[in-house]
Parts: structure tokens; C-alpha cells; sequence
């Protein structure tokens, strides 16, 4: 941590800030501007870790859809990349790939997290000779190959892009990307913990109302014992994640430990949605019920860098391989 | 690390390496078959065996209390140290590094849960006369809580305790109690008002365990050992001046002791079983038994060190917390659920690994010796809280979920269907 670390107080008044700020914007829309009103780059150059759980779980939480993420892996790419001209983007790799940027020499693919409205260049990330480039394209280069992401989540402004790839290249750069990747799982782990909370909250509340058998079903164990067992998932992946940023100034930005964080927290999800789902019963289905919203976006943040089952078997390999696990506990 | 903290880590290195050995490995290496072959969470030694580890660790619980170590964070007036938490932890850090006796036999019930409750709720003469005692290794203590009638809903108990003269005469069955064969007192809860609901007419003693009355019988466990015992109590005379708390008030002394229990199970580091399911150890595991490629156990073991790592930190935070001064509350039953859920996945994972070797000892090293962890893992999802309880914990007081109807707490205690007999 490099300046003043957020005190609880401090922590619980920014969170109400973000809260309504989040409410307020629209789907897709640009949540740069609030957040310089509310003076968020001091905060988060101040406390990086807290700052960045806060907003990122908070963004969870009100299944907000934006291009906040960009920001994450722009700031560890940006002094690897020649000077902006204009706002950037980022295009990332497509789920389907993990965190392994598409190869420079095919196609492109990845996935964009909002359109395009405003942005005048999109770092694409490409693989080439078995390492990281970092191509800028010109944001109306890119337009014609993406459409929305529809479908799974309703709620994203995700776009898929899938299409000839512009010529060019770019700076290889493969530290700054495995710190970018590391900052976003750091962040979507957040994020996850944030969708999973909000889901809690709402089982919670329809177990407690919900009365069968002249009581509430929330007082029978075999239904408070899986929202326990959610508390209990939610509580370990918050655990790691707040591990992985204290190894997150490490030379490769505490990659190990942000995968894990980001592994814990998809587990998390699958749980916690198997759970929140089953004891929402019939009423939990319908999309009349918020919880479907919960159940697509954790799914959805959970396949973006590289999704809990792959990550488990890439963080063992490299575990076996001899990995640095950072020691996260210190006094 | 201030200047006082360096001071104080000079001194016990002074002392450790003037007494003990330092490893010849440290925690992140491994020598894969070398050292003792035993992967036991609960002793399984034969009674001689047994006795002369328990000398070991009073003999070197007596010479850490000379040096002003036997307890760090305790009150000099009962032969304390004065130091915070974090000097506690410093020193383990450091022991850790060196070849020491377990002091578990000691440590996990006597010294992290009785002792607190004796400090907290005993009178001034009997804290004199019992913690110095406790803390340099002399006196071993033992928790007198479960009776057969009596377990997860342990304010059902029954054991009687009846004013006579001065004093009490205690009469009744505990059970599942660990180490009472080599206890010197026990921390008893007794029914005294069988009139009121059950939390209310409930008492604590401490129990002298050599008195005329107190017999001690052991149970052998699946996983062969006998660690615990049914302790029987017949005319148990004992002074009042070694109640607990005022009469009456026994739960509240309860609650001391149940909750330094959940943080002192789950925030348990150390012995057999740790070293076991750590990362060295099953990556040692997986090489032996050519798995490294084996994707699926590659997944596995990211899963089960992410879920240590967690662990790791909530007793971290944890311990930051009783050291900002606030007692354990219901987040320790989430490091206890999940201690015991590593532990388990951890004896899971290398049965799956070992295959038909955890059952038929073919005298390899670290094979057959896993079927010890696998057999105790079971208790570790009982003791201290079974799962079932902590999960109506965190249900009612983290999450706020309404109570399960039809548990009576108001009725008088001599009205309710128990288990194991009437009152």
C-alpha cells in the first residue's frame, strides 16, 4: 500500500457514495465522470486495495454493466504502450481462451465490455511469437467486427468482436500484460463477491418471508444451513482476495495469488447460485425474480480471464511447478 | 518491527537455541520419507508412549514459563508475561522454527480455553492457585461439558450439584472428554436449579481429578487411539470457592470457554495433520506417486490451497481482532467449519491418491499412514461445535435468519424430553 490506508468509517461513507452513483447510471454507460465528482483517483491512489474492492464489489452488487475493468488493466498497461490519442478500450480475450490473447497472425477475438460510444482507440492484446503484443487500433477499426453479447447475461453491455484484424502491431509486452491480468482478477473477484452478496441478500429475505408449513422456511436447517454454507463460500473467497493484494507488488504482480483469489471467488459463485437458487424454489426461476440477473452475471464474470475450473488446473500446474506462493500473512 | 519487538525476538532466540534444536528443514521444504511416518490428528500412541510425550511437553512448558514465555499475553500477577498478541505470535513463528515437543495436551484445552475462563470468572486465591500452576506445565486441565443426554444441545445437561455445608457434592456422567486421563482438574458445568429453564439453573466448578468419586474410563476412536474418555462423577465433593461465576450463571461461563474453543480449533497450525495437508507436502505426495500430470489432481490441490490460504487469513484476522481487545464471535465458526473442511479434503485427496494402500499397510512412507488423518477427520466436524451448530450460528447471528420453532428454552429444566435419562 503506498499512501493512507481507508478507515472503516471513511470505507463504509464511500461505499454509500458508490452505491447511489451506481444506481444512477445506465446501462452501458460511462462511470468515469462520476467518479472523478467524487474525487475516486485520490481514494484509490491513497488505498488501492480497499479502493478498488469497494468499487468493484459495489459494481457487483448493483449488476451494473460498464468498462470500469478497462481502467484496472489499462493502468498497468499504459507505460508499456505509446501515448493515448484519446480515451482507450480494451479488448479482451475471449472467454473461451482464458486469459491467452487471440494469435496477431488470425482473426480477431475477444470480447469488449461496453460499446464503443466515445472511445477513440482499443488496445488489443495479441499473441506473437509465444509472447504478449499490445496492438492499438482505432476504435472505428474495430466497430464493424462487434455486436452485442446477447443472450446469456440480459443485462451486459458486453460486445463480442470476431472479424479480420486490422494490420498493425504493437510493443511486445508480456510483464505489463500478466500484471493487468492480475489487477483484473484482483478486481473481478470483487466483483463476484459483490453479485454473490447481493444474491445472499435476496435469499435470504425470500426465505425469511416465505412461509410453508406455518413458519418461515429460512427456520428449517436443511435451507439456513445452504445460506450458511454461501456465507461461508463468500467469507473464504473475500479471505484470498484480501491475501492476493497483499501479494500484489510482487514482481509479476502477485499473479499466483490473484488467481487464486479469482478461483476462490468463481467457486464461490457456483455455489452460492446452486444454493440461492434451490431455496428460492419455483419463485426463484422465474424471471420475475432479480436472482436470475445474479445468476447469468456471476457466470458471466467468472468465464472472463480465465474461468474457475481452467484457473484451478493452470494455478495447480504452476503450484507443482514451483510457483511463489507469496506468504500472505504477515504481522 | 519496533526496537522493542527486536529486543524481545533477540530474547527468544537466546532461549531457543540454548535449549532446543533448529530444524533441519524449514516449513517450505520437504525431505519426502524421511521422519516419522505418522499423519495423526489424534494420539494413537500405547499408553507408556503416550505418558512420556505428556512428560515431554509439561517438562517443556516448565522451562518456556522460567523463561518468561509459558504465557506471553497473560497478566504478570498469575505469572504472566503482560505482552500483547502479537508477541504471542512472534514467539509461535519462531518456535515453529525448531525442534520442540507437542505441548497440544497442555495448550488446546487447559491453557486456550480454561485458563481464560478461570481468569475471567474464578476469585483472586484460586486463580493464585491454579493458573501459574497451569501456565508452567504442572497442572493439565480438562473440559467437563458433553454428557451422554447432553451434546449438541450441551444446556441440557444433568450432572447434579448439590449444596452440602461450605461446599458441593457433584453426581452425574460427562463423556467425549478429551485428555481427562491425564487431567489434574476439570472445568464441570452441573445442573444446581433443575426449576428454572435450562440455561439458567446451570453452574461451573473446577474439579480436583484425583478426588474420591471422579473415575475416568477411555474410549477407543475409529482411528484406533483413546484421546477421550467418559468421565463419571459419584459424590464429588468440592469447596465453593471453586465455583466458577456466580451460581446459577453457568452458561455465561460457557460461553467464555465454547468461544475461545471454535478460535482455538480453528486457528490450530500446527502438529501432524498441518504439516500434512499443506502445500510441500501433498505436492511431495503427487511427485511420489507420479500425479503431477494428472489434471485433476492439479485441480484439487489449487482448490485445497486456496481454501488454506483462506483459513490462513480469517485466523489471521482473527487474532488482529482479540488483539484490537474484541472476543471471538460467530466469524470463528467459519474458521472452524473450514478447518475441519481442509483437513477432511486434504485426508480425501491423498486417499484418492494412495488407493488400496490407505488400507493395506505395504510398509511404504507416506502411504498407509494417511488412514490415521482419514479416521479422525470425522471428529474435527464434531468437536468443539458439530457443523450442524455452527451453521445455525452463522444462520441466526451473521445472516439473521429467523430461529427454528419448538426449541423450548423457557420451560423448567426438570420438564423437558431428554436423551439419556431424566433429571
Amino acid at each position: 500500500m503506498t499512501g493512507t490506508a481507508l478507515d472503516a468509517a471513511t470505507t463504509e461513507l464511500l461505499a454509500g457514495s458508490l452505491r447511489e452513483l451506481l444506481a444512477s447510471v445506465s446501462a452501458g454507460g460511462e462511470l468515469g465522470p462520476a467518479l472523478d465528482a467524487l474525487g475516486w483517483a485520490e481514494v484509490l491512489a491513497d488505498d488501492p486495495a480497499t479502493a478498488t474492492t469497494l468499487l468493484f464489489t459495489e459494481h457487483g452488487r448493483a449488476l451494473v454493466s460498464s468498462r470500469a475493468l478497462d481502467d484496472v488493466l489499462l493502468a498497468e498497461l499504459d507505460p508499456a504502450l505509446p501515448p493515448a490519442a484519446g480515451s482507450r478500450a480494451l479488448l479482451y480475450p475471449h472467454p473461451a481462451e482464458g486469459a491467452d490473447p487471440a494469435p496477431l497472425d488470425g482473426p480477431l477475438w475477444g470480447v469488449l465490455l461496453g460499446p464503443l460510444h466515445g472511445v477513440d482507440e482499443v488496445v488489443v492484446p495479441a499473441t506473437a511469437e509465444g509472447r504478449t503484443v499490445l496492438v492499438t487500433v482505432a476504435a472505428t477499426d474495430l466497430a464493424a467486427a462487434g455486436g452485442p453479447a446477447t443472450g446469456f447475461d440480459l443485462g451486459s453491455t458486453w460486445h463480442t468482436v470476431a472479424g479480420p484484424r486490422p494490420p498493425g502491431s504493437g510493443p511486445p509486452a508480456p510483464e505489463a500484460w500478466t500484471r493487468a491480468v492480475a489487477a483484473g482478477r484482483r478486481a473481478l473477484a470483487a466483483e463476484m463477491i459483490g453479485v454473490c452478496e447481493s444474491a445472499l441478500t435476496l435469499a435470504t429475505a425470500h426465505t425469511t418471508d416465505r412461509v410453508q408449513y406455518g413458519r418461515p422456511i429460512a427456520s428449517f436447517q436443511a435451507v439456513r444451513h445452504r445460506l450458511a454454507e454461501a456465507y461461508v463460500a463468500v467469507t473464504a473467497a473475500r479471505a484470498v482476495l484480501d491475501a492476493a493484494w497483499t501479494a500484489a507488488g510482487g514482481a509479476d504482480g502477485g499473479g499466483w495469488a490473484a488467481a487464486a483469489a479469482k478461483l476462490q471467488a468463481g467457486r464461490a459463485q457456483a455455489q452460492v447460485m446452486r444454493h440461492a437458487v434451490q431455496v428460492c424454489g419455483a419463485m426463484g426461476l422465474s424471471q420475475e425474480s432479480e436472482l436470475h440477473r445474479h445468476v447469468t452475471r456471476a457466470a458471466a464474470l467468472d468465464a472472463l480471464l480465465g474461468g474457475h475450473m481452467a484457473l484451478a488446473e493452470s494455478a495447480g500446474a504452476a503450484l507443482l511447478a514451483g510457483a511463489d506462493v507469496h506468504p500472505v500473512v504477515e504481522l | 518491527m519496533s526496537g522493542e519487538m527486536d529486543v524481545f525476538v533477540a530474547e527468544v532466540r537466546r532461549f531457543l537455541d540454548a535449549n532446543v534444536t533448529r530444524q533441519a528443514t524449514s516449513g517450505t521444504e520437504l525431505e519426502w520419507g524421511t521422519g516419522p511416518d505418522q499423519i495423526a490428528y489424534f494420539s494413537t500412541d500405547p499408553p507408556d508412549v503416550d505418558a512420556a510425550k505428556v512428560a515431554e511437553a509439561r517438562s517443556w512448558q516448565r522451562r518456556r514459563h522460567e523463561a518468561g514465555f509459558g504465557w506471553i499475553t497473560g497478566p504478570p500477577e498469575y505469572g504472566g508475561r503482560g505482552l500483547s498478541t502479537v508477541h504471542d505470535l512472534v514467539y509461535d513463528g519462531i518456535e515453529a522454527e525448531y525442534e520442540v515437543p507437542d505441548t497440544g495436551v497442555l495448550s488446546v484445552i487447559g491453557l486456550g480455553m480454561i485458563g481464560p475462563t478461570i481468569l475471567a470468572h474464578a476469585q483472586g486465591h484460586i486463580k493464585d492457585r491454579y493458573l501459574p500452576a497451569m501456565y508452567s506445565g504442572e497442572v493439565i486441565a480438562c473440559q467437563l461439558f458433553s454428557e451422554p443426554g447432553a451434546g449438541s444441545d450441551l444446556a441440557s445437561l444433568a450432572t447434579r450439584a448439590v449444596r452440602d455445608g461450605d461446599g458441593w457434592v457433584i453426581t452425574g456422567q460427562k463423556v467425549w472428554t478429551s485428555i481427562a486421563q491425564h487431567a489434574h482438574i476439570g472445568m464441570a458445568l452441573c445442573r444446581t436449579d433443575p426449576d428454572q429453564p435450562k440455561h439458567k439453573g446451570i453452574t461451573a466448578f473446577l474439579i480436583d481429578m484425583s478426588a474420591p468419586g471422579v473415575e475416568v474410563r477411555p474410549l477407543r476412536q475409529m482411528s484406533g487411539g483413546a484421546d477421550f474418555n467418559e468421565v463419571f462423577l459419584t459424590d464429588v465433593r468440592v469447596p465453593d470457592d471453586h465455583r466458577l461465576g456466580e451460581v446459577d450463571d453457568g452458561w455465561r461461563v460457557a460461553l467464555t470457554t465454547l468461544m475461545n474453543e471454535r478460535a482455538t480449533v480453528g486457528g490450530e497450525g500446527a502438529g501432524p495433520a498441518a504439516r500434512a495437508v499443506s502445500l510441500p507436502f501433498l505436492t511431495a505426495l503427487l511427485k511420489a506417486n507420479g500425479r503431477l500430470e494428472d489434471a485433476a489432481s492439479r485441480r484439487r490441490l489449487a482448490e485445497l490451497v486456496a481454501d488454506l490460504t483462506a483459513t490462513e487469513y480469517l485466523n489471521h484476522q482473527a487474532l488482529r481482532r482479540m488483539q484490537a481487545g474484541r472476543q471471538p464471535g460467530p466469524e470463528a465458526s467459519v474458521s472452524k467449519l473450514m478447518y475441519a473442511q481442509n483437513l477432511t479434503r486434504g485426508a480425501h485427496f491423498a486417499a484418492e491418491i494412495v488407493g488400496p494402500r490407505l488400507i493395506a499397510d505395504t510398509g511404504e512412507w507416506g502411504a498407509y499412514s494417511w488412514n490415521e488423518l482419514l479416521l479422525s477427520t470425522p471428529a474435527l466436524r464434531i468437536l468443539g461445535g458439530t457443523e450442524e451448530i455452527m451453521k445455525n450460528i452463522l444462520a441466526e447471528r451473521v445472516l439473521g435468519l429467523p430461529k427454528e420453532p419448538g426449541i423450548d428454552t423457557r420451560s423448567p429444566f426438570r420438564e423437558l424430553k431428554r436423551s439419556g435419562g431424566t433429571a
